[in-house]
């Protein structure tokens, strides 16, 4: 690669070891996000349930 | 470049000996039966797990190993190259606040199960020998 693009991305030689450790970090990371964020709507969701059908009489 | 994976540097240790006792916290909450009492006991081990964050801040000072001394955080301002220092520091802050938010989301996934776990406890159909008795009234729910 050639240009100053080319020059960045080969990040002085070490490109195979900077480019995959920013694949990891987003990949585990927006992972658990994007988990959390499931787990997080799944026990909403069942509260909301539990809620609806145990509403106290008046 | 410190031209090595590993070596038995202060620092790097030190940090071992807290990724460990990460672990071990982890295995001891979850080894009960019951909730309350693994968070008991895993508090008192992430109280006595905090006598290691000093060690682990200040042993590149203390001892004279591989790890450079303390370079960001020293009496003097910072010595690092802002090339490096100004990344460095954006890199902490977004993760600080990535780390609160998965934080603040996963306690209220935690809140969310606690008062799905106490409607279904209070609603449990009564008890079938004696008298019929009455349905006990669900804890009113919390305004949202």
């Amino acid at each position: 690669m050639t240009g100053d693009l080319g020059n960045y991305l080969a990040m002085g030689g070490y490109a195979a070891f900077v480019w995959p450790a920013y694949g990891v970090a987003f990949a585990v990371l927006g992972g658990y996000a994007w988990y959390s964020w499931r787990r997080y709507r799944a026990s909403s969701e069942a509260l909301e349930k539990l809620q609806r059908e145990f509403r106290p009489r008046r | 470049m410190w031209g090595t994976w590993w070596v038995w540097d202060a620092r790097l240790t030190s940090v071992l000996v807290l990724f460990f006792l990460y672990l071990g916290y982890i295995a001891l909450v979850n080894a009960f039966d019951e909730p309350g009492r693994g968070a008991k006991a895993g508090s008192v081990l992430a109280l006595v797990g905090v006598v290691n964050l000093p060690i682990i801040k200040f042993s590149v000072d203390w001892w004279n190993t591989l790890h450079q001394p303390a370079s960001v955080m020293r009496l003097g301002g910072p010595r690092i190259d802002p090339s490096m220092l100004v990344p460095l520091l954006v890199m902490a802050v977004g993760f600080l606040l990535l780390f609160l938010t998965l934080l603040l989301l996963g306690m209220r996934t935690s809140l969310n199960d606690r008062k799905s776990l106490a409607l279904r406890l209070n609603n449990m159909p009564a008890p079938r020998r004696g008298a019929e008795r009455e349905r006990p009234v669900p804890a009113q729910s919390p305004a949202r």
